[in-house]
């Protein structure tokens, strides 16, 4: 049953070997170092600097999440589900609720649900600027790196002052949210996303618009439509390719029914397209942000939940800041599940990773393999 | 949103007209979520059906479940479709089952190439080979790991 | 031709890509230099806890409720009182959610870093002090011409 080990190779250059046609082909073994994200590698052999074979090689942060929450009782798993992606930490507790309320029949109250949506969306825009940051790392834009790890100061501070906790949040229950809008969050809010909208002018004309970047990211790492799909894509990666996929618009949840927003799209497929995705992405949040502080109802915030998991199975998924985050989730009546299938988004597009590297010079590997926003903490769980 | 089950009723219609003794069990979970449960030697033919005539071309993940008090092992496979557009929020579960003892299956990648990371994972975390698979090897688990594959029921930790 | 124009455009937002990043040599600085200027966190804030000694009743429920496992009851006297392990807390604060008597609270107190693993154990009685004040505060503030930055909280 168990394969034979492969030797675990502890030099960089792995080996030689020469191919069909005769050319010598050079296996190399990119990480694991941190490369910005987490531990991962990724075995690229190359043929000259063209990249012929990519093996993506996961499970350097493997924690075993789907154990730990059999485990569990189902509102302590609420801080571990946060782990694999701390920067996106209220989406994937999203889909962990989603799921446990589904099972146990809990009606969210409408406040409830937009004071989730306000929180998710202020999250989309923290994942996006990190991915952001490090993106401009890897293409050697120092300033690239810094404006938006700034900036992402003004969402922390925001979600701060709503949850109190900078980042992980464990702010959404089975049945609600833990607290209230604070007094003055919803001026504030107003305040600090027109300024973010300001400074995303900024993020075009600094780098988006710069030669430096786009004639390093047009036409690098073109998925097609049809791979995309065929592979299990989601999120950002699948909409640069010109599906308009998105969760909140396909399969309405919490409050995004009453929210006007855009789902946007680029056809390309290239690293160029997915970048800009993301940056139509935050754009939009800024303005379901603004909605929600307006349209926000009165009532409760939270509904009594039961503590237990009744008989049942769900599929609970939400569009997180990589894609679709799911949870295939058992109950068999304790007060823990008997079985919790964690899908994120990383994970999803960890496939893409080859179709997307294949063909490119080793040199443009940077640009097309952070374009997928592969989190690998988030893919290994 | 309407709550009828119109469009899965439909769609467990064309299945079972196309496969009446395959599908052994079909089970409308709510609205956009359906299970269907085929038998192991035929889940090529109905995945293969499912994309081809129904639409479901994107896959989601793949779960595999421990019932080891009734010795089996469920596969689930999630799918959904991008290509019919009102149909983009229903997730339909391809399950089949295998004894625990001779966890044997033949393997999806030939349908949904996309499935490949998700069977690879199963078959490291639970020990279930998947026939005709092109890299059934460890994923996440170190290469020198040889105990038993860790999220099988009966392996248990000291915790909790 | 259309090569010509596509290096006068280059050139272009080549340019403009460096003024904006000059422009943003005279901007106030986002950080701070922190143990000489604070940063001031608002009421609410999920920092270390705060026990009421005289309300808890031993229950152990905040035990229980502890993901990280890092509550111990320990007696004192004729009572019981929980007793913190900051080593492990992640400061979701269910414990403070769930406790029935209200006996814990939050507060803004955020930096207790210490030098030994054991002075990360805070018994009862250390918990149920309140945090000490600590000056020279300062808040991140956003006006729409300035900018971004973190100035000197306004006294109230
Ligand atoms: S702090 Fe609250 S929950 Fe904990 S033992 Fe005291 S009364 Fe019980
Ligand atoms: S804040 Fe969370 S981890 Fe810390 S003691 Fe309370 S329940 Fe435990």
């Amino acid at each position: 049953m168990s394969a034979p080990p492969k030797p675990v190779p502890l030099t960089t250059v792995e080996s030689t070997e020469t191919s069909e046609s005769g050319a010598q082909t050079l296996t190399l073994s990119v990480g694991p170092q941190h490369s910005g994200s987490g531990h991962m590698r990724l075995i690229v052999e190359v043929d000259g600097d063209i990249i012929v074979n990519v093996a993506p090689d996961p499970g350097y942060v493997h924690r075993g999440i789907e154990k730990i929450i059999e485990l569990r009782n189902i509102i302590k798993s609420i801080p571990v589900i946060e782990r694999p992606s701390i920067i996106d930490a209220s989406n994937l507790n999203h889909a962990w609720v989603r799921s446990i309320e589904e099972i146990q029949g809990v009606e969210v109250p409408r406040r409830g649900q937009y004071l989730r949506t306000l929180l998710n969306e202020m999250n989309r825009i923290m994942s996006h600027l990190y991915w952001l940051s490090i993106y401009g790392v890897f293409l050697g834009h120092t300033t690239m790196f810094m404006w938006p790890l700034g900036d992402r100061e003004l969402f922390i501070d925001l979600a701060e002052k709503l949850t109190g906790a900078r980042i992980t949040y464990s702010y959404l229950v089975p049945g609600g949210v833990r607290r209230d809008l604070p007094p003055g969050f919803a001026e504030e809010a107003v305040k600090r996303t027109e300024y973010f909208e300001k400074r995303l002018k900024e993020y075009d004309r600094i780098f988006f618009n710069n030669p430096l970047f786009t004639s390093r990211a047009k036409g690098i790492g073109v998925l097609s439509k049809e791979k995309a799909i065929e592979l299990g894509c989601t999120g950002p990666t699948l909409r640069g390719s010109g599906v308009d996929a998105d969760l909140r618009k396909d399969e309405p949840y919490a409050a995004y029914p009453e929210l006007d927003f855009e789902v946007s799209t680029r056809p390309d497929g290239d690293s160029f397209s997915r970048a800009m995705v993301h940056m139509d992405e935050m754009r939009e949040s800024c303005k379901i942000i603004r909605q929600i502080v307006k349209k926000i109802p009165s009532g409760p915030i939270r509904r009594k939940a039961p503590i237990v998991l009744p008989r049942g199975v769900a599929y609970g998924r939400v569009e997180s800041a990589r894609g679709e985050c799911s949870f295939y989730l058992i109950g068999e009546g304790g007060d823990k599940p008997y079985r919790a299938r964690y899908i994120t988004g990383s994970y999803r597009n960890m496939a893409a990773i080859p179709a997307v590297l294949l063909g490119n010079r080793l040199a443009d590997m940077p640009t097309a393999w952070w374009s997928i926003d592969y989190w690998p903490v988030e893919a290994d769980r | 949103m309407s709550l009828s089950h119109e469009r899965e009723d439909a769609l467990v219609q064309k299945l079972k007209e196309n496969f009446p003794a395959d599908i052994k069990e079909t089970n409308i979970i709510r609205r956009a979520r359906l299970e269907v449960t085929v038998a192991p030697e035929k889940i090529k033919d109905v995945a293969a059906f499912l994309r081809d005539k129904l639409g479901f071309d994107h896959p989601n993940g793949v779960s595999a479940v421990d019932y080891n008090r009734e010795n089996r092992f469920e596969i689930v496979y999630h799918i959904s479709s991008m290509r019919v557009k009102d149909m983009r929020d229903l997730v339909l579960d391809l399950k089949e089952s295998v004894p625990r003892n001779a966890p044997k299956v033949g393997s999806l990648v030939s349908v949904w190439s996309g499935v490949e990371n998700y069977e690879r994972e199963s078959f490291e975390m639970f020990g279930i080979e998947f026939d005709g698979h092109p890299r059934l090897e460890k994923l996440f688990l170190t290469d020198n790991w040889d105990g038993p594959p860790p999220l099988r029921k009966d392996i248990r930790f000291p915790t909790d | 031709m259309a090569p010509i124009i596509g290096k006068a455009k280059a050139a272009v937002d080549i340019s403009i890509a460096y003024l904006t990043g000059i422009r943003h040599l005279f901007h106030r600085p986002y950080t701070l230099r922190f143990p000489q200027q604070r940063y001031a966190v608002e009421k609410g804030y999920r920092g270390r806890h705060l026990l009421h000694l005289d309300r808890c009743t031993g229950c152990g429920i905040c035990a229980w409720i502890c993901p990280e496992k890092c509550i111990t009851i320990v007696p004192r006297g004729q009572r019981w009182y929980p007793q913190y392990f900051y080593g492990r807390c992640c400061f979701c604060h269910f414990c403070t959610d769930y406790c029935p008597e209200f006996a814990l609270e939050e507060t803004v107190e955020y930096d207790i870093a210490e030098y030994t693993r054991d002075r990360l154990v805070w018994s009862p009685e250390r918990l149920s002090k309140p945090p000490v004040k600590k000056d020279d505060k300062y808040v991140f503030s956003v006006d729409t011409i300035g900018g971004a930055s973190q100035v000197p909280q306004k006294e109230e």
